[in-house]
């Protein structure tokens, strides 16, 4: 990289990093109670008591951090396996991971295993359910120790929709408490009472996002094919199974915490390659903090739209995302 | 040397009165905090708001739900969502020092609220009369009516048993109760609803199933001499002529097919039960009630 294109990539990666943090501060001061932004450091030194310190530091700033970990995590994801698998309809829910993991939330709702583990049964039974999609997906492609590439989407998509009618299944037969419970998870929320899973998602997206960068300039060569990145010097296979576990791993995690929040991971990537650049070296961590950025404000936008009710965080994400990328992609001639 | 026994027993027997006297007075102190009543209420359920009316506390309530319409003046009060989604912030916002819920709240956010300290009661589904007069009683206990609930519920019971006392002894009809259509639904015997038609001197044809939900050809084969079906708007009155069109079904032939207000009859507290009682047994039996 020359001088000049060294100083563009800061400056993109230092607006991102100020538009996040400037994103979080405002979404800390709106909600249904509006706390002025001068109050925000008087209501943290005074500490925990007043109501006020309760709703931004219980409630909206985990929501804030946990947007962020699932926002970036999701939006990673999304720019890897679209590096992976160069195709620009791949997302991270294609693989059949969100299917795996909603089975698998069914099957813990409709079989009261949290009345046995308690509340962390949904986020294990989640993971579970996707682990084992991811499994299958990487056993299905695996043939003569290569990662066929469109077997692996068709396994994921087939999957996808054998999970689905297992979803709609049990949710025929079940009783329509259960079937509550099951739609309101499927349409993905940021609440999270347990700080220790904030924290283990916030700490699993940080790791996705410091492995994936081991692998940036191999996600830039297998732009120009497999073939000739092999030729290159890239170990095609070895780069391929990690990343692909590196993408089903953080999409697992945050599919299992906070339910399906669909988009992200499709149209942030895409909206980072039309407006800042095509090489991974800055389109990773770009993409990161702009699906930080984008989930946060959704979420945002979905709690305060309709207040005191609030809708599905997935809503604002498919609307606006789906509109933003319209319009960015009319104004630029791209080449996906 | 006895008199130094003596003195010490003496000494025993004051230290054990001592302590029965201090555990008598801190027994009575505690009684006097026990007393201490929740003077901020938010109600989760349109039930639980209706029952907090019929006791008279409805000082106490500060908020309630969008779907709270009864009586007219809950709806004055301030909203902070439906019943399995609340706005948090709002909650905390307005300092409450109980929330009485139901089950179907989310679970995550009730882990929330109770992780802020606040105190949460919720109310599984009643499964019988019984069961929603002791839910009452319960509520009455924690927001300090005791008297005013055991009154109201003696008051409904009476009533109750007299609609039962006129039917019991009259050759008991089979009764199909529809809930629900696409799929169709009924109550089985884990629904409060079974309790109307046993009180008012019916059999439930699908008293023994493990889910609610009923097959079409099942109630051909049981063929109910009447069918209630609960107001869906259009969709009860297409089911009716479903219904209507089946020639061997001994509801249809004799024209026994009632459409009933879904609210007045899902959605009631031990009084407006009663009520809904009344008009269900006087389809069921009207020879029962042609005195009135």
């Amino acid at each position: 990289m020359n001088q000049r294109s060294y100083f563009r990539s800061t400056i993109y990666i230092v607006i991102f990093t100020v538009c996040c943090c400037i994103v979080m501060m405002v979404s800390l001061c709106i909600g249904s109670i509006r706390v002025p932004i001068t109050r925000i450091f008087d209501i943290w030194l005074n500490g925990p008591g007043s109501p006020e310190y309760s709703i931004l530091f219980s409630i909206r700033m985990p929501r804030i951090i946990l947007g962020f970990a699932i926002g970036g995590s999701l939006s990673l994801a999304g720019t890897i396996l679209q590096g992976i698998f160069r195709n620009p309809l791949v997302e991270p829910y294609t693989l059949g991971i969100s299917g795996g993991a909603s089975l698998g939330v069914c099957l813990n709702i409709i079989f009261k295993l949290y009345e046995s583990i308690g509340i962390l049964a949904y986020p294990l039974s989640g993971f579970l359910g996707a682990f084992i999609v991811i499994i299958c997906v990487y056993s299905f492609s695996l043939k003569r120790n290569t990662l066929n590439t469109q077997s692996m989407l068709l396994a994921g998509v087939m999957i996808s929709f054998i999970a689905s009618s297992l979803v709609m299944l049990l949710m025929a037969i079940s009783t329509s408490e259960d079937l509550q419970n099951i739609v309101f998870w499927i349409m993905g929320s940021l609440e999270e009472p347990n700080s220790k899973l904030i924290f283990f998602t916030v700490f699993s997206s940080i790791c996705g996002l410091l492995m994936s960068y081991l692998f940036c300039s191999d996600l830039n060569a297998f732009f120009i094919g497999e073939d000739d990145a092999f030729h290159l010097g890239i170990h095609v296979e070895r780069t391929k199974r990690i990343l692909f576990l590196v993408a089903s791993g953080l999409t697992g995690f945050c599919v299992a915490v906070s339910g399906i929040i669909g988009f992200v991971g499709l149209i942030v990537p895409h909206f980072i390659r039309i407006v800042v650049t095509l090489d991974h070296r800055i389109l990773l961590i770009c993409s990161f903090l702009g699906g930080a950025i984008f989930l946060i404000i959704c979420d945002t936008i979905a709690r305060t739209v309709i207040s005191p009710l609030e809708l599905p965080v997935g809503v604002i994400t498919g609307i606006i995302g789906g509109c933003a990328f319209i319009l960015a992609m009319s104004k630029k001639q791209v080449r996906l | 040397m006895y008199n130094k026994i003596y003195m010490a027993y003496n000494k025993i027997y004051m230290a054990i009165g001592l302590l029965l006297l201090c555990s008598l007075i801190q027994g009575q102190c505690l009684a006097k905090q026990g007393q201490t009543y929740p003077e901020r209420i938010i109600s989760l359920s349109p039930i639980i708001t209706e029952n907090i009316y019929l006791l008279g506390a409805d000082s106490k309530l500060i908020a309630n739900t969008f779907y709270c319409v009864l009586p007219e003046a809950a709806q004055k009060k301030e909203k902070i969502g439906t019943l399995i989604d609340v706005n948090l912030e709002k909650i905390i916002h307005l300092k409450p020092d109980l929330i009485l819920a139901t089950e179907l709240a989310k679970a995550k956010q009730i882990k929330l609220l109770k992780k802020m300290g606040i105190r949460i009661v919720q109310y599984p589904k009643a499964t019988t009369y019984d069961d929603m007069c002791t839910q009452f009683l319960d509520l009455a206990d924690l927001i300090g009516k005791r008297m005013e609930a055991e009154r109201i519920i003696t008051s409904a019971k009476k009533y109750v048993l007299d609609i039962y006392h006129r039917v019991s002894f009259l050759p008991k009809k089979r009764i199909f109760f529809q809930i629900g259509t696409k799929p169709l639904h009924t109550v089985n015997n884990q629904s409060f609803m079974n309790d109307y038609i046993l009180f008012s001197g019916g059999i439930n044809i699908a008293s023994n199933e493990s889910s609610g939900i009923y097959s079409r050809e099942n109630v051909i084969k049981n063929n109910p001499e009447i069918i209630f079906i609960a107001s869906m708007g259009i969709a009860s009155d297409k089911e009716k002529d479903v219904w209507m069109s089946f020639p061997t079904l001994d509801a249809a032939i004799h024209n026994r097919i009632y459409i009933i207000d879904s609210v007045s009859t899902c959605s009631v507290t031990p009084v407006s039960f009663v009520n809904a009682l009344k008009k269900i047994a006087q389809y069921v039996h009207p020879e029962a009630f042609q005195s009135n």
